[in-house]
């Protein structure tokens, strides 16, 4: 009864920042100079034609009523249409989002089996030279840009060795590269997360008794220390993941893969209000979904947290 | 009787970044079988320090470790890490200070004490589960087979130290170190856990060490009291010599520090001045800026443990005289 209460509480609270997000979105859009109906219209086009696109776009509307409109739109799950196709923005980003969670899923699954083993090792071994090999790496890796390290994967392993595919989608080996991108960028949170936490749980007091009772090293460290840290990794993953499944716009971009990422951008560049507003409607629903997810793993990992009113309780 | 345990002339030494803090500096004592032995002791003498040094889980990053410890004929400081592994839990067990942090917030009680069970014994999971709920109802825990699932947060204190007591005697070990093992307990409690530990390291015909800060609680259950005074023992005697014929002027101090409720009023002595820093301890014996008899010997000269009578042991240059020299 408790989760159920919790769920709804949660919820609602969903809802307020789902909307919150809608909001701040729908006046940045619409405050920003730039008029999609010319844009639509072309070059050389006449005044009449572009006020011809912008009555058919609803765009003739005052703020105020087009905000009501796009609010009751949402309501009904109408995302409205793309302006650029003409096609429904909820079909446009339902179509990419597989492509999207595909994405996500295969380069956190990368990041979380090379960095929780990494950041487990740079702990046991503090300050030895793996350690600093360890904490250097991570560090590069947070530092070269992503749009960067795409393009030499492409160059390295498309153009030269000619092994993988440089950019789309079909076979799982499209899938390496882009992974490998993003995966190398989480890597560097998860192995200094995971370094941190280790070595905060090996300073507990359950880790010294747990070796007086004899408990073989292997096993005080993978069952009683990494219980305890895994807490933390377990928050900056679902961040993470969370951010991903809204897309990576500029892995997506460089690799040319069809996700809500490059669409989001797409739209931006095309003034397509609709399509932004309607793919970030959903990356925010999303978002906040996985958040709740993420709260409610921690009653598994950790016995201490309760579920309690709209937050938790340790 | 035969010594179980010697310990001798320990040294335990903790390297920090400009100083080396002597906790433990030249301890030599001995645990005779099937014997309650307490090392008395204030807060930062060292006796907490050598308890860890003798299961050997002191970080050996920046702990270093001198002398030896001979437990049933080896010592234990030439074995490797896998042999003392062996060791622990098996033939020595340690109750901790305070159990509700030594227990993992993470995992039941039940599979804290079972853990022991298979691991180092073997067991299934079903054979530890049930000889688990038996320890936890011999030490006391009601509806153990509810609590078997329980987490420690969701256990009092005294029900968590119940906890680390089946833990501790899951395997039967010879020896027991029991860590201040009610000093995080209420009063009430304390003397009931103080009587299970008791009872049952005579059941077992095990050996205990009591780590405590409390003479009474020493007073209580041990067959020989050690009074440790910064890293050093200063006497070494019965209970009877230690609390009715104390000889050291600090054991004499300590006692004064005692509340008796059947003894004539008398206002408690606190000791004057404060437990020397350990990284510069005082020259000659530990005790001369605090002691009311020092002479200009207990500046200069560190007196020698001496027999004044059988078995009854002491450090102080008053007595360096009379008996004969022990080194």
């Amino acid at each position: 009864m408790a989760l159920v209460r919790y769920l709804i509480k949660r919820f609602f609270g969903l809802l307020i920042v789902v909307f919150g997000i809608v909001t701040i979105l729908f006046l940045i859009l619409n405050l920003t100079p730039g008029d999609p109906a010319r844009l639509i219209a072309g070059i050389g086009a006449t005044e009449e034609d572009v006020e011809m696109i912008r009555k058919s776009l609803g765009l003739d509307k005052p703020l105020h009523i087009r905000y009501i409109l796009y609010i009751s739109g949402l309501l009904r799950l109408d995302l409205g249409k793309s302006i650029r196709t003409g096609t429904p923005v909820l079909h446009e980003v339902l179509i990419r989002l597989p492509n999207t969670i595909v994405l996500a899923v295969s380069s956190m699954a990368l990041a979380l089996a090379i960095g929780i083993p990494l950041g487990i090792v740079a702990a046991v071994r503090t300050s030895s030279l793996l350690d600093y090999l360890i904490i250097t790496l991570s560090i590069v890796g947070n530092s070269i840009p992503v749009f960067w390290l795409g393009l030499m994967f492409i160059v390295l392993f498309s153009v030269k060795l000619r092994l993988l595919p440089a950019g789309g989608i079909g076979t799982p080996l499209h899938l390496v590269l882009p992974s490998l991108t993003i995966a190398i960028y989480l890597l560097s949170y998860i192995i200094r997360f995971t370094r941190t936490a280790v070595l905060d749980a090996l300073r507990q007091e359950f880790v010294r008794y747990a070796l007086s009772k004899g408990l073989p090293r292997r096993v005080v460290l993978y069952k009683h220390v990494l219980r305890n840290a895994l807490i933390p990794v377990l928050t900056i993953t679902g961040l993470q993941f969370g951010a991903l499944l809204g897309g990576a716009p500029i892995t997506e971009t460089v690799f040319a893969w069809p996700g809500i990422g490059k669409y989001i951008v797409d739209s931006i560049f095309a003034k397509d209000y609709p399509a932004v507003q309607g793919a970030v409607f959903i990356f925010a629903l999303i978002y906040a979904i996985v958040n709740l997810v993420t709260d409610l793993l921690y009653v598994v990992v950790d016995p201490r947290v309760k579920l309690e009113g709209g937050g938790m309780r340790e | 009787m035969n010594s179980l345990l010697k310990v001798n002339d320990l040294k335990v030494h903790y390297l920090l970044a400009n100083s080396v803090v002597r906790a433990v500096d030249g301890v030599t004592f001995d645990l005779k079988e099937n014997e309650i032995f307490s090392l008395v002791g204030e807060s930062g003498s060292g006796k907490s320090t050598l308890a860890y040094a003798i299961a050997r889980l002191l970080d050996s990053s920046y702990v270093r470790i001198y002398g030896e410890i001979i437990f049933n004929g080896i010592n234990l400081l030439e074995l490797s890490e896998i042999e003392m592994e062996k060791i622990r839990g098996n033939l020595i067990s340690m109750i901790p200070q305070d159990p509700s942090a030594a227990l993992n917030p993470a995992y039941t009680v039940g599979e804290q004490i079972a853990e022991v069970l298979r691991y180092k014994k073997g067991l299934t999971h079903k054979e530890a589960r049930d000889l688990s709920i038996e320890l936890m109802k011999k030490v006391g825990i009601p509806d153990a087979e509810k609590r078997y699932l329980n987490y420690p947060h969701q256990l009092s204190g005294g029900m968590n130290q119940r906890v680390v007591i089946a833990i501790a005697m899951a395997l039967r070990p010879r020896l027991i170190i029991a860590d201040e093992p009610t000093s995080a307990l209420d009063v009430t409690v304390q003397a009931r856990i103080l009587e299970l530990l008791t009872g049952l390291v005579k059941e077992y015909g095990s050996t205990m060490l009591l780590i405590t800060h409390d003479l009474g609680v020493a007073a209580e259950v041990s067959d020989r009291i050690g009074v440790m005074y910064a890293g050093k023992l200063m006497e070494i005697g019965s209970k009877e010599e230690i609390l009715e014929k104390p000889l050291h002027p600090y054991t004499q101090a300590l006692l004064h520090v005692v509340p008796r409720f059947h003894k004539k009023k008398r206002r408690l002595k606190p000791i004057a001045g404060m437990v020397p820093n350990l990284s510069s301890p005082p020259s000659g014996c530990r005790f001369h800026p605090r002691c009311p008899y020092r002479s200009k010997e207990c500046v200069l000269q560190e007196p020698l443990m001496v027999e004044v009578e059988p078995g009854h042991w002491v450090s102080c240059n008053l007595y360096a005289m009379e008996a004969s020299y022990h080194a």
